[in-house]
């Protein structure tokens, strides 16, 4: 079973068939938690999120239509998910303020290669969360735009509007050192 | 070409001018032998691809992995939620489709809309006169919409035979 393909194992978790959602998250949850983590900044949440992402997909199986890749569906969960965390977390309560934890350690330790990829993950973290999630997949998960677009649910070219917006902001901050290279 | 427009098309093909879309090479090409800041921002994004390739590739960290880990251990361990409703509705269109059998009707609803532009395309050239009164139909109700009297139209008859 663990070569199926994504589309063959939802058509089985379709059926209810637990061994096949099992070998669905195994394949998936490093990557998507990794996206989670470097898009919030914070590993706990990101935890969190992946896993209510996969039970989502357990639950919503049955209606899964296979008119679109596995992957696209399932990271267009993720994405979701973290934005509207992000969303309730800025609208907090004060009172609540002080249990945000911080998420520059977290995104810094995840990236802890040196003090460029430092500089990079900070500069990345302070993106617009559009531009932010559409440099996640395009550069680290390697989606092409028109995937990207499909996850963000926006058209090619505003994807790739959205990447030259990030671009610059990136190059504005990282100036001096791409000047360098 | 603008620098917005280079710019664009630069994070869309990346930074190989060779390898953007034929009809903007050119024009690129311009406004690079005419602009030498365009030099210096294709190697600023060149600069950041590098960087961006490099922190890609390092892979997925550890604590990433320890999480992937606990995250499959525990949704191994608990008890799955109910799956949702299996409504036909729902899962016909999806198994029709697994077993290569999507519905067929977009296809059919395009020839057949290929079949009526053909039909007054080729009307069009037989009679133009016939054809301008055949789309005048629906915006004149005083043409007859017989469309029998559009493809069989007789001559005079001379008096004398009547």
């Amino acid at each position: 079973m663990g070569e199926a393909s994504d589309e063959d194992l939802m058509a089985r978790v379709a059926q209810g068939d637990a061994a096949a959602f099992r070998v669905l998250t195994a394949r998936y949850a490093v990557r998507a938690v990794a996206l989670a983590r470097r898009f919030l900044g914070n590993s706990a949440d990101a935890e969190d999120i992946v896993q209510d992402a996969f039970l989502r997909v357990w639950r919503a199986a049955p209606r899964w239509q296979p008119t679109a890749a596995f992957g696209t569906w399932f990271y267009r969960i993720v994405v979701n998910l973290c934005l509207n965390h992000r969303r309730r977390r800025d609208f907090a309560p004060l009172d609540d303020a002080a249990e945000i934890a911080d998420p520059a350690p977290d995104a810094l330790a995840g990236l802890a290669r040196g003090a460029e990829d430092r500089a990079l993950a900070r500069a990345i973290a302070e993106l617009p969360e559009r531009q932010r999630a559409a440099v996640l997949l395009t550069y680290w998960e390697g989606l092409s735009n028109a995937r990207t677009a499909e996850i963000l649910d926006a058209s090619v070219s505003g994807v790739e509007t959205l990447l030259v917006r990030a671009r610059r902001a990136l190059r504005a901050r990282l100036g001096p050192q791409l000047g360098e290279e | 070409m603008t620098h917005d427009e280079f710019e664009h098309l630069l994070v869309a093909h990346g930074a190989d001018v060779a390898l953007w879309p034929e009809p903007a090479r050119q024009r690129a090409r311009d406004l690079m032998a005419r602009d030498g800041s365009v030099a210096a921002l294709r190697a600023n994004h060149a600069s950041l691809d590098a960087r961006l390739a490099r922190a890609a590739a390092a892979g997925p960290v550890a604590q990433d992995v320890a999480a992937g880990g606990r995250i499959a251990a525990r949704l191994a361990a608990l008890p799955l939620p109910k799956q949702d409703a299996r409504a036909p509705v729902r899962w016909l269109p999806s198994w029709l489709l697994a077993l290569d059998l999507r519905p067929a009707w977009p296809s059919i609803a395009a020839l057949a809309g290929m079949a009526v532009l053909g039909f007054l395309a080729g009307f069009s050239v037989v009679n133009p006169t016939l054809f301008d009164q055949a789309m005048a139909i629906g915006a004149h109700p005083q043409v007859s919409a017989d469309l029998s009297t559009l493809v069989f139209e007789p001559g005079p008859v001379e008096e004398s035979a009547l």
